[in-house]
């Protein structure tokens, strides 16, 4: 497992430098807390509070591309709870068996959230 | 030669619908036959019909195995129990024949009927089979039916108008009566895409056998101590079963729902979920529904874990085996859901 260097992260997005912190925080904080480490991109930007949606999209766009979090497009059942995941939206069928009720379901935008899920050491982060 | 290819081909095409290349590999395998086969084509035209010309395998051989491939898994199954004193009288041959005979069944006494996609639903096989560990016997009865669902294929607007076109598509499905010895009825329905409520359809299935298993001298056995013991004892249970979602009521019809996010995780792993269940069920909440998977230990080092995925809700009787499984798989799951519902 890497560890991201905060440092770098905060050169490469200088104007988000405070994002960044918070997003480093959540992320360290997550992995002394729970194992899931799964974020929505709404929880993110609620807790983040970067100055758009587009700044927080390319700093979690970044840490993507350096392997550091895993994007997952996960359909959702209407009953709660995610019924299968995928690794782009172009992969995501029409219709897709909901195991949750036992019935096919035809996947809508609803239906879609986008999760990030946490891969590297975020570990000097924080600190 | 000419019926048995056309045989074969029926066969072959259910079998496709409802097993896979490997089932049927290994079932020529175990008869020490050649048994690979990268298509179904190849399986059929190769392997299958080649096997029934030499007379190494019947067209009995393949319903058979069409019958095990085809009954078990892929259904939502309700339990009753039969509440007379006389099953043995029940399920005698000399009623059961009575009544094949007064509804023109007796064809099926010999052989089953293999149907495809029949116009309405109709009884394919009616049967005894006996338990050897048990020394007794149970009774199956089978319907075929075919269900028409309609899928969306294009929709375009005029002005005000909204032009949808929809296909409709025709699907194949096994229901299922087995009544046991010791009096417990399974009635396993295929499961539908198009709805969870299969209450209409229970209904529909049993009057087709009524004469045989009348419906009023059956009771349905609730599943809710299995229910409430699956909750109760989750922790112990976390090395044999995988929670995904648990529905808890109480009497003031107020629900906390539990799910997993992502759809490979357990609900035991999360403590905050588990406090927050724990703390409901002590004011007087019951388990209403449990989405859970069996955790199957795998034959080899090489086979992966398998898990059967079974859901515990809708009726109080019923539950499901979503995926289609092995009968070992099914009776697998059927004895633990019984014993936790002691």
């Amino acid at each position: 497992m890497s560890t991201i260097n905060s440092e770098t992260l905060i050169n490469n997005f200088p104007e988000d430098r405070d994002t960044v912190q918070r997003l480093l925080a959540i992320f360290d904080d997550s992995q002394e807390r729970t194992r899931l480490k799964e974020f929505t991109l709404k929880r993110l930007f609620d807790r983040t509070l970067p100055r758009s949606e587009i700044a927080l999209a390319q700093i979690l766009n970044y840490l993507v591309s350096t392997g550091s979090l895993k994007r997952i497009v996960r359909v959702e059942s209407p009953n709660l709870g995610g019924v299968e995941d995928f690794s782009s939206l172009m992969e995501v069928p029409e219709v897709i068996h909901d195991w949750r009720r036992d019935i096919e379901m035809c996947v809508t935008p609803e239906d879609i959230n986008i999760i990030y899920k946490v891969i590297s050491d975020f570990g000097d982060g924080a600190r | 030669m000419r019926n048995d290819k056309k045989s074969v081909k029926l066969i072959t095409k259910l079998l496709r619908q409802t097993s896979s290349l490997s089932i049927v590999s290994e079932f020529l395998k175990v008869k020490g036959l050649p048994h690979s086969a990268p298509s179904w084509d190849v399986m059929e035209n190769n392997r299958l019909i080649p096997a029934i010309k030499s007379k190494k395998i019947t067209i009995q051989d393949l319903t058979v195995l069409l019958r095990n491939v085809e009954e078990y898994g892929h259904q939502h199954v309700f339990l009753y129990r039969y509440t007379k004193p006389d099953i043995d009288t029940l399920i005698g041959r000399e009623r059961v024949n009575s009544i094949m005979s007064e509804c023109g069944l007796t064809h099926l006494l010999a052989t089953p009927k293999v149907l495809d996609q029949p116009q309405s639903p109709e009884i394919s096989d009616i049967r005894w089979e006996c338990v050897s560990s048990e020394k007794t016997q149970q009774f199956i009865i089978k319907i075929i039916e075919t269900r028409e669902t309609s899928e969306l294929l294009s929709e375009a607007s005029k002005g005000d108008i909204l032009t949808k076109k929809w296909r409709i598509k025709k699907e194949r499905a096994v229901n299922l009566f087995k009544l046991r010895a010791d009096g417990v009825l399974e009635l396993r329905i295929t499961s539908q895409s198009n709805s969870s409520q299969y209450k209409t359809k229970v209904n529909q299935i049993w009057e087709l056998v009524a004469d045989f298993l009348p419906k009023n001298n059956f009771t349905e056995i609730s599943l809710s101590k299995a229910k409430d013991l699956l909750m109760r004892d989750r922790n112990l249970l976390q090395d044999k079963i995988r929670f995904s979602d648990t529905t808890l009521k109480n009497d003031a019809g107020n629900t906390i729902k539990a799910a997993t996010g992502s759809p490979a995780s357990s609900l035991n792993e999360d403590d905050g979920i588990n406090s927050s269940m724990e703390a409901f069920i002590s004011h007087d909440a019951y388990c209403d529904s449990h989405n859970i998977w069996f955790k199957l230990s795998s034959n080899s080092d090489q086979d992966k874990p398998r898990e059967i995925h079974v859901l515990l809700s809708g009726e109080g009787n019923e539950f499901a085996i979503t995926a289609h499984c092995s009968s070992q798989e099914y009776e697998y799951v059927y004895d633990q859901l019984r014993n936790f519902n002691k």
